[in-house]
């Protein structure tokens, strides 16, 4: 994801679009001259355009901000793994070049829990079932849930869920079941 | 109207403005947007009751007609809006005639007044609503009043055989000077009148003129014309209240100003004249009635959502002690549209409006009383305060059902008075 396209062009835009063409129909609809409609038009566009990007753009950093600390996270937890088969001389089969990464983002109270997998493999694709599971610090389970129909393409990387927790996020555990 | 059949000079040029672009747009992107939302709330529980067949869903039918009624609402305003920008009444002053082309109801009525034909001009008033929406540029305001009291010139003419008024409006006193000045140019009588007369029909307004009781020549050779047209309008009221015995002692003016404000029901009064605090500006807000019902209404709200605010914190309570399921949505939205069914009840007038400022509002303080309470943060209270939240997103939806309610109660049950009888003023007083 190109976190400027999506802050100042992504597919929420297409509502400033709709609006804009709104603009120029009503003042069409209204029978102002041409000049009127280009001018108050263009500074209606121009107005709506600023009012709808800044939500969309602070809603995108957010995200890709998200997903930025998330996929890290989940990086540095694979080549640790993969790191340490290594040095035991037993390195990833294609096969179990999986990750799963869990990122909690706090809000005074409460914590979004966002949830990421990843393929780190050049040729196989998963298809299968995730279960992941989140602990807090006395290791009960804050979270669990069985991901169905989880396909990963050949170095995929890919949000799963979000959810919602006022329990601090110690560790996490994750299960990929492939599809017999 | 031709101007090229004229071998005279045309003077002046009056015409109708269409809606400043700004407001233009506001107006038309809201109407289309709330009749989207309509359309939603009247297909959507139709299409959800078909597809999940479950009592929520059925019980959604209700929606049906609150969404029906917003799509006719958004819909007629919509019409009537486009309708009037793009039918504008306009008026010239020749050097021989005055030629007009204006639309009484839909129907456009054109023609020429000979100056020969003119017998007297009258110098009025008439009250043009959200005239701010008109206005070249855009007023940076926090307030934009209701309406705007602005100078309108009624042409007495004699067109076969028959008495006739041709009222010219205009949107300030510097346009209307211009015509006037002519008019003083070829010695017509010129008089003033602080009477409303805009909105009567034209055999009142003559009957009015006829009287000339509320009217007295006024010059427009002479300098200082706004102050004098100023004097010449408190002068005709204090006349008319000297005539109708209303000038009475401060305290018992008071009083009587008091009756009549309860009697009105709050209901917004139209003044029957100009006068009484005009100013050289002439944009006005209603008043003593305005003002006085506008601060009822204040207080009214601050009650209302004060008590609805404070009853947040005691539900959450009640649930955290388990005399409520914390996840019993529906107490919350009871108490939301029990309170928005309070508020329009003691609102001054129900207009559309009054819903969407109740749901902005009550979102509002519903969501903050709830995020200040530290026992919202976790367990019970928190999924409590979820649901609660839940509701108040719910009320733009749901907030049709007091408001058709009430708009039936105001509609079919008769206002009393203060001793209970019947009034035939609509209304309640906030």
């Amino acid at each position: 994801m190109n976190l400027a396209l999506d802050m100042f062009a992504s597919k929420w835009h297409l509502i400033t679009l709709g609006l804009i063409l709104l603009a120029f129909i009503s003042l069409y609809i209204g029978g102002y001259d041409q000049r009127t409609i280009l001018r108050s038009g263009g500074g209606a566009a121009l107005l709506l355009y600023i009012i709808t990007t800044i939500p969309i753009a602070v809603i995108s950093y957010e995200i890709h901000d998200q997903e930025r600390k998330t996929i890290a996270q989940m990086d540095l937890h694979y080549y640790e793994r993969a790191n340490d088969a290594n040095r035991k001389g037993r390195p990833f089969e294609e096969n179990n070049k999986l990750a799963a990464g869990t990122f909690a983002f706090w809000d005074d109270t409460s914590a979004d829990i966002v949830i990421y997998a990843g393929n780190y493999s050049d040729s196989y694709t998963f298809r299968g079932k995730l279960l992941v599971t989140t602990l807090n610090k006395e290791g009960r389970k804050i979270h669990e849930k069985t991901y169905d129909n989880v396909v990963l393409n050949p170095n995929d990387k890919k949000k799963i869920d979000k959810v919602s927790s006022s329990q601090e996020l110690d560790s996490y555990t994750y299960t990929f079941t492939p599809e017999p | 109207m031709d101007d090229a059949l004229s071998n005279y000079k045309l003077l002046q040029e009056r015409s109708d403005r269409k809606m400043n672009p700004f407001f233009w747009i506001l107006t038309f992107e809201c109407m289309v947007i709330l009749l989207l939302a309509g359309t939603a709330v009247a297909a959507g529980p139709v299409y959800w009751a078909f597809t999940s067949r479950t009592v929520l869903s059925f019980l959604s039918l209700l929606l049906i007609l609150p969404g029906l009624w917003l799509v006719r609402f958004s819909f007629r305003t919509l019409k009537s809006a486009v309708w009037k920008n793009n039918h504008l009444s306009e008026y010239k002053l020749y050097e021989n005639e005055i030629r007009f082309a204006y639309y009484e109801e839909k129907t456009r009525r054109e023609g020429s007044i000979s100056m020969k034909e003119i017998n007297r001009v009258y110098v009025g008033y008439y009250m043009a609503p959200s005239h701010y929406a008109y206005e070249p540029n855009v007023r940076r305001k926090k307030q934009l009043p209701t309406f705007h009291l602005l100078p309108m010139l009624f042409i007495r003419y004699r067109e076969a055989a028959q008495t006739r008024v041709l009222q010219i409006p205009f949107h300030d006193l510097i346009e209307m000077k211009r015509w006037l000045k002519y008019f003083g140019k070829l010695k017509m009588p010129v008089w003033a009148t602080d009477l409303l007369l805009a909105e009567r029909t034209e055999e009142e307004q003559l009957l009015a003129f006829d009287q000339e009781e509320d009217a007295r020549p006024f010059s427009v050779e002479e300098r200082g014309f706004s102050k004098r047209l100023d004097s010449v309008m408190k002068e005709l009221d204090q006349k008319r209240r000297e005539r109708l015995g209303l000038d009475a002692p401060r305290e018992q003016a008071a009083a009587a100003k008091t009756r009549r404000g309860t009697a009105s029901g709050g209901k917004f009064i139209a003044p029957v004249s100009a006068s009484g605090g005009l100013r050289r500006t002439t944009s006005h807000r209603s008043r003593p009635y305005g003002k006085q019902s506008r601060d009822s209404w204040k207080l009214s709200s601050f009650f209302i959502f004060g008590l609805l605010f404070s009853s947040l914190p005691l539900l959450v309570l009640m649930a955290i002690e388990g005399s409520i399921h914390p996840e019993n949505m529906g107490i919350s939205l009871l108490f939301l549209l029990a309170a928005g069914a309070v508020y329009f009840l003691l609102a001054e007038r129900l207009r559309f409006m009054l819903a969407l400022r109740y749901c902005l509002i009550a979102f509002i303080g519903w969501v903050m009383t709830g995020a200040m309470m530290p026992q919202t943060d976790e367990g019970v209270g928190s999924l409590f305060y979820e649901n609660a939240v839940g509701a108040a997103l719910l009320l733009p939806f749901t907030i049709w059902l007091p408001f058709l309610l009430i708009w039936l109660v105001r509609k079919y049950v008769p206002d009393t008075d203060e001793h209970g009888q019947p009034s035939n003023l609509k209304g309640r007083k906030a």
